[in-house]
């Protein structure tokens, strides 16, 4: 009922939009049919079989560096995801942490430096001093799993050569699901609790975020910061890596997630209010008036969602 | 009739103490249409995304040249590759074959993969014998003893690692078709495959995922080898091999082979094909004689004609 009355509002909104008229310096983000109606159960179980990992092939942890100068332990380490697939990674923890406590798998949007950037380094010792064990990754093609598919990591190109190319973004997608199950399964290994272990991811690592939330059900609770259905360069992706047929399948387990309302990349009414309708609850929704920008100050916010769901 | 089937089998298992390969369900009924729909994304492939084609070395010798090269796949995956081709100077398109070698470690380099490619180029096919990931040129520190053991523990029953090298190997052998017919003067309707072994089961999976390929010549194939356990519906020869038709197919078995099972494994694979099919018994193991080369250079000539 309350769903249907949102439907309505927004279809409202939507009609008072005027219509763009051949404009083309403004950003159209075209809907696609599971936005509207997502893949029936059948179609998603289907899907599984394609991002699920081989759970005995060992995780061969190697560990870079490790870091205690901030009085907080970064371990630069790598791990096998599946054959032949390593992953590079920060793991933040506070010094002398032995117990068993909550974990966080944190994933960076879509820039150069992956999880080395100035905000996964910024959350990843953050989160960490709010009493998370922080696993930082990078995705495939980004940080130090950079392969030459990217090089300038300019929109254009992120979008020419990945997020627009439906095979390979589908199996950028599918990779990003067991790489993220592993971190699952490392954090487990170090000492966070199987039971407490959630997912924070901004921007693509939000739209990410959504889809391995929906598929991987051991992931406790999902944040997700300026998460979208399409930025405003997507044009078409496969049923199996569009966000809109896993979010509502995070539900009955919690669900974060903050929009700006003056985004250019996520645009609200074309992607991050189509995507957030197909959430289910529990949900909390937070629209910030600001845009894609990273939202400091929302952090010690959601450190303490985390630490109530996840308790 | 078909419960019957089984049930005589179950009594053959119980009687004897051989090894059984197990079944699988898709086996008895392989997936629907829908399913095997939604199989598709996962194998399909960015087609503008430039083959980048290497040539690594060139041999010439005996009226034959060899072909050293690369091409690229799938961001950041190389096939690493053999074109054979006679050395005539004939300008038309040709028909062509991609060979896929069989669960041996040297892959496309092996001895006897070697041998029928060059026969088949002899024969007046253009071949590309290319290397499947983790094999030949593509090893890694997945597979680097190559024994069954460690094949089979550290891929074909590993669920997931398996389907993801099926998927791969569809998309490896689909862009060998594109390189053969965009930069090699392959006839694009007269493109087929010819596998061996591992080989032939990829080519049953392959001819039925990509229509393009004009027939399909599976020798030694089957759906379980020896010590195979389970697999994915998506990675399972059942699922793919009626559905090469009306594309013609070709199999060679052997009665005795101790490794691709007649009863369990390669007759109720040969089951689920449909006409046009072809299927030869000969009394033999797990290798395909030279002698056999010709009748498969023939049975490909009469169907890429």
């Amino acid at each position: 009922m309350r769903a249907l009355k949102l439907m309505a509002l927004a279809a409202a909104a939507a009609s008072c939009v005027p219509p763009r008229v051949s404009n083309a310096q403004a950003p159209r983000v075209p809907g696609d049919q599971w936005l509207t109606k997502p893949v029936d159960d059948r179609t998603f179980a289907s899907f599984k079989a394609f991002y699920q990992y081989d759970a005995s092939l060992p995780l061969d942890v190697k560990v870079l560096d490790t870091d205690s100068s901030t009085g907080i332990v970064n371990q630069h380490l790598t791990f096998q995801s599946t054959a032949g697939v390593r992953v590079t990674a920060r793991m933040y923890s506070q010094v002398g942490s032995a117990g068993v406590g909550p974990g966080l798998i944190l994933v960076h949007g879509g820039s150069l430096p992956g999880k080395d950037g100035a905000e996964p380094r910024f959350l990843g010792d953050f989160f960490a001093r709010a009493g998370f064990r922080v696993l930082a990754i990078d995705l495939l093609y980004y940080g130090e799993r950079n392969t030459g598919l990217l090089t300038t990591f300019a929109d254009a190109e992120k979008h020419d050569n990945l997020y627009n190319q439906k095979a390979t973004y589908l199996a950028f997608v599918m990779q990003t699901i067991k790489d993220v199950g592993r971190s699952f399964d490392l954090l487990a290994s170090a000492g966070a609790d199987p039971k407490r272990i959630g997912y924070l991811g901004g921007s693509r690592g939000g739209v990410l975020g959504a889809i391995a939330g929906g598929a991987d059900k051991r992931i406790a609770a999902v944040a997700l910061v300026h998460p979208g259905h399409f930025d405003y360069l997507e044009k078409d992706h496969e049923a199996a890596a569009c966000p809109a047929n896993y979010i509502g399948r995070i539900a009955p387990r919690p669900l974060f997630i903050i929009n700006g309302d003056a985004d250019m990349i996520m645009l609200k009414h074309e992607s991050a209010l189509p995507l957030q309708r197909l959430a289910r609850e529990p949900k909390e929704i937070v629209w910030l008036t600001s845009g894609h920008a990273f939202p400091r100050d929302e952090m010690p916010r959601l450190a303490s969602w985390f630490h109530a769901k996840m308790r | 009739m078909r419960i019957r089937t089984i049930a005589v089998l179950l009594v053959l298992n119980a009687a004897t103490a051989m090894a059984q390969p197990p079944s699988d369900r898709w086996l008895v009924k392989p997936v629907d249409d829908r399913t095997f729909a939604a199989f598709k994304s996962f194998y399909t492939y960015d087609h503008n995304l430039p083959l980048d084609l290497k040539l690594l070395e060139r041999d010439t010798a005996g009226g034959m040249s060899i072909q050293h090269l690369s091409y690229t796949s799938t961001p950041g995956i190389r096939v690493t590759a053999r074109a054979y081709s006679t050395t005539s100077g004939s300008s038309q398109r040709r028909a062509a074959l991609i060979v896929l070698h069989g669960g041996g470690g040297p892959g496309k380099d092996g001895a006897g993969i070697k041998a029928v490619s060059d026969y088949l180029a002899r024969a007046g096919f253009l071949v590309l014998a290319i290397d499947m990931q983790f094999f030949g040129e593509r090893a890694s520190d997945v597979l680097t003893s190559f024994t069954e053991a460690e094949k089979h523990d550290k891929l074909y029953n590993q669920p997931a690692a398996h389907l993801a090298w099926v998927m791969q190997t569809i998309k490896d052998v689909g862009r060998g078709y594109d390189l053969l017919v965009s930069s090699m003067d392959a006839d694009p309707k007269r493109v087929g495959i010819a596998g061996f072994s591992r080989g032939a089961v990829m080519a049953t999976i392959i001819g039925g995922a990509d229509q393009r390929f004009a027939a399909v010549a599976a020798l030694l194939g089957t759906h379980f080898d020896a010590l195979e356990k389970a697999h994915e519906a998506a990675a399972c020869p059942a699922n793919y091999v009626g559905r090469i038709s009306p594309r013609p197919l070709f199999m060679i078995n052997g009665e005795n082979d101790s490794d691709h099972f007649r009863n369990e494994a390669v007759l109720p694979l040969q089951r689920l094909a449909k006409d046009p099919k072809e299927f030869v018994w000969l009394p033999m193991g797990h290798t395909m004689p030279r002698e056999e080369f010709p009748r498969i250079a023939s049975w490909l000539q009469t169907k890429l004609r």
